[in-house]
């Protein structure tokens, strides 16, 4: 595919193996979609919502919804920690296409964080960088 | 070891050089896109766009029974076929079943040709060969051609600039055309798998990379574009164009499908018998397009509901590309197949309410 060295991915973000930033204040985590995600599923026309008040794990699909669809497929979204989804964007909700324009300032969800120490379990920019490069082979 | 990388056809230089995103489909090395599926659906419903549909299969039938034969294969009225005429035909498996759809030009009394679907090429030639009378000879030229597919209401203006032929012929004809750059001489349909307007040209492998861009040189004052095949499904769905091998696959009869009139009843043909009880007995379900009355989008394997009972399954769907709207393709019981008539799509802990729609209105 084409060369990832021109999509941007913020410093001071938490990524994940399955492309979902997460932006840490306090015991809130402010979650989107990366960069990389949106190139690969370009033509975003669907956010299925997460549900407000359900409990998420790290590492797991949202459940029982939460998804970002483009015209051919559906991809689920994964959650960076463990704890409650206290809030939806719903202005992405009604617009998707936003997640095209610019995936980080359109955040989908925010999730309360019951555990710190699963910090550790996420990605800095160059890990995840690299980590972008090597699912490129 | 057999060789798993994909098969390029011989436009493949030409999608990479455009900025094609390529992709193993079905084993052919195909573009998803260019620019984007949303961009694409739009410039062919407006404008126009090109396809490399070369993965498509082309069988040629010649012999003093070719007729005979494609009559006793085929679910259309062969016989009553005009010269330069193009019929959609279904043919059955001993079943009932639908093995494959296509369309078939007769180009002679005992001469056809035809493009059978891609990922069927292997078993619609052993079907045909299964059934076929002494007398009547086939070639499988499927790796012989490209089929370049020109497509969308500016079509004919940029088919008329890139050949000496007026383009008068209706939709559903086919005939040889000479291209002006070229110096040549190829056949080409009046046909597509869009809803739109539309030629697919049948072009041995070494002239396609040119005639391409002979295309692309004369259609730039209409704005012509590459398309690849995200736009080639999304298109075919919003009219309700049947995808085989997922619309049907061994599993439905043609009288259960939306095309229930491709066939003719007045000739014998494999499968009839079946046909036959079931047009005496009913059908079990029927197919039909549904648009999603709130948001969400349809997807192939959904279960369809009706007032809390299972009534059906979805066979396809997405998001309308410009419209926002969730539609799907699927079969539901047949009481239900009216435009207007309503039920539930379950998506996941949802159900979706649905309406019947008629997709070429």
């Amino acid at each position: 595919m084409s060369d990832i060295s021109e999509l941007h991915f913020p410093d001071g973000l938490k990524y994940t193996k399955t492309h979902e930033w997460a932006k840490i204040e306090g015991d809130v985590a402010t979650v989107g979609i990366t960069a990389y995600a949106t190139h690969h599923l370009t033509d975003i026309v669907y956010l299925e919502s997460p549900v407000i008040g359900e409990h998420a794990e790290q590492g797991k699909e949202l459940e029982p919804e939460g998804a970002v669809e483009s015209v051919k497929a559906s991809t689920p979204i994964y959650s960076p920690f463990s704890g409650e989804i206290l809030e939806v964007n719903e202005e992405v909700v009604d617009a998707p296409e936003m997640l095209n324009e610019d995936p980080y300032s359109n955040w989908i969800y925010k999730i309360g964080i019951e555990d710190a120490s699963e910090i550790d379990n996420l990605m800095d920019l160059e890990p995840y960088r690299k980590h972008c490069e090597e699912e490129e082979h | 070891m057999m060789n798993l990388a994909p098969k390029r056809t011989p436009l493949a230089e030409i999608h990479e050089e455009m900025g094609g995103n390529m992709v193993d489909f079905s084993g052919f090395y195909l573009p998803t896109h260019y620019t984007s599926i949303t961009d694409e659906h739009v410039t062919v419903r407006e404008g126009v766009g090109v396809f490399d549909v070369s993965h498509m299969g082309n069988f040629r039938l010649f012999g003093d029974t070719a007729t005979e034969t494609a009559s006793r294969i085929l679910t259309q009225d062969i016989v009553g076929m005009r010269m330069k005429q193009l019929k959609y035909t279904h043919f059955l498996d001993e079943n009932g079943m639908i093995v494959d759809d296509m369309i078939i030009a007769r180009l002679g009394e005992n001469h056809y040709f035809a493009v059978p679907n891609a990922a069927k090429i292997k078993l619609d030639w052993d079907h045909f060969n299964k059934y076929r009378l002494p007398g009547t000879a086939m070639e499988n030229l499927s790796d012989d051609y490209a089929i370049i597919a020109v497509q969308g209401p500016k079509a004919a203006d940029v088919m008329r600039k890139v050949t000496t032929h007026p383009c008068e012929m209706k939709f559903f004809n086919c005939d040889l055309m000479h291209f002006k750059d070229l110096g040549k001489t190829y056949l080409v349909w009046r046909s597509g798998y869009t809803g739109e307007d539309g030629f697919e040209l049948m072009i041995p492998n070494e002239d396609a990379v040119a005639v391409w861009r002979s295309i692309f040189k004369h259609g730039e004052p209409e704005g012509i574009k590459p398309i690849g095949l995200g736009a080639r499904d999304t298109l075919r769905l919003e009219k309700s164009l049947l995808l085989s091998g997922q619309d049907f696959d061994f599993n439905h009869t043609s009288l259960e499908t939306n095309v229930a009139w491709a066939v003719k009843w007045d000739h014998d043909f494999i499968g009839k018998d079946v046909l036959e009880k079931q047009k005496a007995e009913g059908i079990p379900c029927k197919f039909v397009a549904f648009h999603l009355k709130e948001r969400g989008i349809p997807r192939t394997g959904m279960e369809i509901y009706k007032d809390g009972k299972l009534v059906g399954e979805v066979t396809s769907g997405t998001m309308v590309p410009g419209k926002k709207i969730g539609m799907g393709l699927g079969y539901v019981k047949p009481e239900l197949q009216e435009y207007g008539c309503e039920f539930d799509i379950r998506i996941k802990s949802r159900d979706v309410p649905a309406v019947v729609v008629n997709p070429r209105a």
